[in-house]
């Protein structure tokens, strides 16, 4: 079920209704209902089923289990047992196909004449985001940071409520347990503020995502009448429109709970006004960083082999090895998982992983060394120019980056990089960027769209929440935002007939 | 108290969206067809309603039968109409006016689902006021039509179409249809001349309607019995191929069957020069159409009893359409329109 869909809102009106309708003791189980009603909408197959069968049963008998084992040999084997299965599953539905390409490319590397097909298996929404939570689950209960949940349908709501099957974010049981059971009453002003979230991510993904794909479909789709500035605009656009499209979903999932009165954890905090990219990850899809910092990073950096590897290196390289080896090869590791949980392809692996590690590896090696020049040539950091330098790098090198996370391979990323190159500034003038799919009108609507995002990011950037601000004016100002909001998106939205139904990039990770 | 007094902002709220929505659609929608400025005329001031398809609303001139014999016509017809929609466009007609005689065009009883476009489905349904009478017209043509569910949603809330009008939007009206006078048709086109080869009229009938036209047929005539309207269908003077004709002269055979009488325009149009009164293969043009209108709508006269409506000042919009289509003509060829009816009625007999 799209987000954007009519579906999707008559099914969160019907689903608000009978949950605040229901008496205390049975609200959570609406919200059940509804959640495994999203969650087999026009996919209930012998195979979905058992696919979160397999997961629920894992996570509610281990965790049972871990409860009684916490810390201790047998529930290191449990937790090694529980993740292994769940792993299993995501790997098996997700990954086939990039070990069968990379089996391919080897079979044809060493001239071998046999070739494995690509298979096509049918996984249930959101699959890699709550095999994650389930097993962030299992960990945080063997580690005593959490209780298992006794009520297995209880366990089944935290690991399919709806609004989070989509684009997540990651959460954590001991952070939802009370929320998510809890008997909320019906609150107005959290309707609104609700609603007005929920509005603000269709804007971001109806009015200004979804315009910007339209030109970079166009550009993408065809190298060879677009060149040069055009594919440097496209790779800024796909960016912005890839920010768009998750933030704008990430606003309306955010929103949805909070007029459930159910506490997430934010995702996104400006990431554009980062000045480093270790910064930007930092502010970027926040909950899968710190999900992988928790249950991959440290574990990894303070395991065993890491020490001794650390050991080694200090014998042989000096004391800073010591430290730098283990946290650099933790942090490869990291990434390359952050690129293939992305996606079951090597541009995934690529765009949001290894350039991310050697962006940051160079970052972390060459600060010192520009920190050096810059007093030597008495340039200040602080000032507004170099801090907006600062944050146009940042998002260059990110663009860059995402020039792989959209090809369909390293082959075509590369083709894209090459058209960069081609000269045709002529283009910025007069009406040829215009043929690329957004006319002139459409170009003026995803300006006026931008600065409008932009005033709400410089505020968010500030810490303050642009809801809390339109709170304070009059009636009269806050109604017409209100509705300049909601016709702007009824309007200007890319919606309906010539239109593809805005789906979601993230939805399918 | 604060739940009253959220209560009447969530009224006052979606009052005022409401009126925005209206406002913003009334600016946006698709250009106004013949039923949509229908809706405008005065209750129960239309003597007849003549339905259909192009070959209505390019072919009888209301204006000038207003003129010649005080009667109302509106032509309530648009782009290849689907036949499914005569049966709802007569209930709707019947929401606001009385006439007198009805008229259906039966061109497009020939035609199959797949002849139809988003076009033909869109025209009348969109300009249709919102009733439950709009929904079961638009609800069976798409049956007709056999439209996947997930394509239907857009004929239904027609907003997810006209919303990207805001591109087109330069200050002038989108929905304004200067072309219409009381739902005849005359855009420039009208007055081109392409020569035609006329095709005798073959009265053997091999080919049949489809079932699924049959169907549709019975279903109106059966609606027309039950509520005991006087309907006249016609056939219009055009070319047709054989395929065509047979299937003309089965559904004419149907109709009958029922009492009811068909006019066949095409085996009495000596009145009609191929060479000089159609504009394509399908369709008179303004000087055909002229000499159409003087044809039939002294027929109508003759036949039927309808009122002189000349001296009433409550018909005056009738003169003023019918001066500003003479205008219109006369612009458009340097000729006065009233000489033409003076030369075609002295040499017709009309």
């Amino acid at each position: 079920m799209n987000l954007t869909s009519f579906s999707f809102i008559i099914f969160c009106i019907l689903t608000f209704t009978l949950y605040f309708s229901f008496p205390k003791k049975y609200k959570w189980i609406v919200l059940s209902v509804s959640s495994l009603f999203f969650l087999f909408y026009k996919n209930v197959t012998l195979s979905t089923l058992l696919q979160a069968l397999i997961i629920l049963f894992v996570s509610y008998f281990i965790g049972l289990k871990l409860e009684k084992n916490k810390n201790t040999k047998t529930g290191k084997k449990y937790l090694t047992f529980g993740i292994l299965i769940i792993l299993g599953v995501l790997i098996y539905l997700k990954y086939t196909n990039l070990f069968l390409t990379t089996f391919n490319h080897l079979f044809n590397l060493f001239n071998i004449n046999f070739q494995f097909e690509l298979v096509h298996h049918n996984s249930l929404i959101g699959l890699s985001y709550f095999s994650l939570i389930m097993i962030g689950y299992l960990t945080d209960i063997y580690r005593g940071v959490t209780n298992a949940e006794k009520n297995i349908f209880k366990c089944a709501l935290f690991m399919s409520y709806f609004p989070i099957l989509n684009s997540g974010p990651f959460v954590k049981y001991d952070q939802m347990k009370e929320s998510l059971y809890k008997d909320h009453k019906f609150d107005f002003d959290r309707l609104k503020r609700g609603a007005i979230r929920v509005l603000w991510g269709i804007f971001k993904i109806l009015v200004i995502s979804q315009r910007l794909g339209i030109f970079v479909d166009k550009v993408y789709g065809d190298l060879t009448k677009f060149k040069g500035v055009y594919v440097v605009i496209a790779c800024l656009f796909f960016t912005l429109q890839l920010y768009t499209n998750f933030s704008g979903s990430i606003d309306m999932i955010m929103g949805i709970s909070e007029i459930f009165d159910i506490k997430l954890p934010e995702n996104f905090d400006a990431p554009f006004f980062s000045k480093t990219i270790t910064e930007l990850w930092r502010r970027w899809h926040i909950t899968l960083g710190a999900w992988l910092k928790d249950y991959i990073f440290y574990p990894l950096l303070k395991s065993d082999f890491m020490q001794k590897i650390g050991k080694f290196c200090k014998e042989k390289f000096g004391k800073k090895a010591y430290k730098k080896v283990p946290l650099y090869l933790s942090m490869f590791v990291m990434w390359i998982l952050i690129g293939a949980w992305h996606g079951g392809a090597y541009t995934f692996i690529i765009g949001s992983g290894l350039l991310q590690f050697i962006y940051m590896f160079l970052e972390d090696n060459l600060t010192p060394i520009s920190d050096k020049i810059n007093n030597k040539l008495g340039i200040n950091k602080e000032t507004f120019i170099y801090r907006l330098y600062q944050r146009i790098r940042t998002f260059l090198l990110f663009s860059f980056s995402m020039i792989f996370f959209r090809a369909e391979s390293v082959s075509k990323a590369i083709k894209i990089i090459k058209a960069m190159f081609v000269r045709n500034y002529h283009v910025l003038i007069g009406k040829s960027l215009f043929k690329a799919g957004l006319n002139i009108s459409n170009f003026a609507v995803l300006i006026i769209a931008l600065v409008i995002l932009f005033i709400v990011e410089l505020f968010k950037n500030r810490g303050k929440d642009v809801r809390d601000i339109l709170d304070k004016q009059n009636i009269v100002f806050r109604w017409i935002i209100y509705f300049a909001l909601i016709f702007g998106i009824i309007i200007f939205g890319c919606y309906g007939v010539g239109y593809n139904p805005a789906d979601f990039i993230y939805r399918e990770f | 108290m604060k739940n009253y007094k959220n209560l009447i902002k969530v009224i006052i709220f979606i009052f005022i969206f409401c009126i925005l929505w209206h406002i913003t659609f009334k600016i946006l929608w698709g250009e106004n067809t013949a039923l949509s400025y229908f809706y405008e005329e005065k209750e129960n001031t239309i003597d007849v309603a003549y339905v259909g398809a192009s070959n209505v609303y390019v072919y009888f001139n209301t204006t000038l039968a207003y003129n010649e014999y005080g009667f109302t016509t509106y032509n309530i017809a648009t782009d290849s109409q689907p036949f499914v929609y005569i049966k709802y466009l007569l209930k709707e007609i019947q929401k606001y006016q009385k006439p007198k005689l009805y008229i259906i065009d039966i061109t497009r009883i020939i035609s199959n689902p797949d002849y139809y476009d988003e076009n033909s489905i869109r025209k009348l349904i969109d300009s249709m006021k919102k009733s439950y009478n709009q929904y079961e017209a638009l609800t069976s043509v798409l049956d007709y039509l056999e439209m996947p569910n997930e394509e239907r949603v857009n004929y239904y809330f027609s907003f997810l179409l006209y919303h990207n009008r805001w591109e087109d939007f330069k200050g002038k009206s989108l929905t304004e249809n200067t072309n219409l006078y009381k739902g005849f048709q005359t855009k420039n086109y009208n007055f081109n001349i392409k020569p035609q080869k006329k095709i005798l009229w073959n009265n053997d009938s091999s080919i049949k309607v489809t079932d699924k036209n049959k169907e549709v047929l019975l279903d109106l005539l059966e609606y027309i019995n039950d509520n005991n309207l006087n309907v006249l269908f016609t056939i219009p003077c055009r070319t047709f191929n054989a395929t065509e004709m047979s299937k003309l002269n089965d559904a004419t055979k149907i109709i009958n069957k029922y009492d009811y009488q068909v006019i066949n325009f095409n085996q009495n149009d000596s009145y009609i020069d191929y060479s000089n009164d159609l504009y394509n293969p399908n369709h008179l043009n303004i000087y055909g159409s002229t000499k159409f209108t003087l044809y039939f709508a002294k027929y109508l006269d003759n036949i039927y009893n309808l009122p002189d409506h000349r001296n009433d000042e409550k018909y005056s919009s009738w003169v003023e359409e019918y001066n500003r289509f003479k205008s219109k003509y006369e612009q458009k060829t340097n000729n006065n329109f009233e000489a033409l009816v003076k030369e075609y009625k002295e040499k017709y007999n009309f």
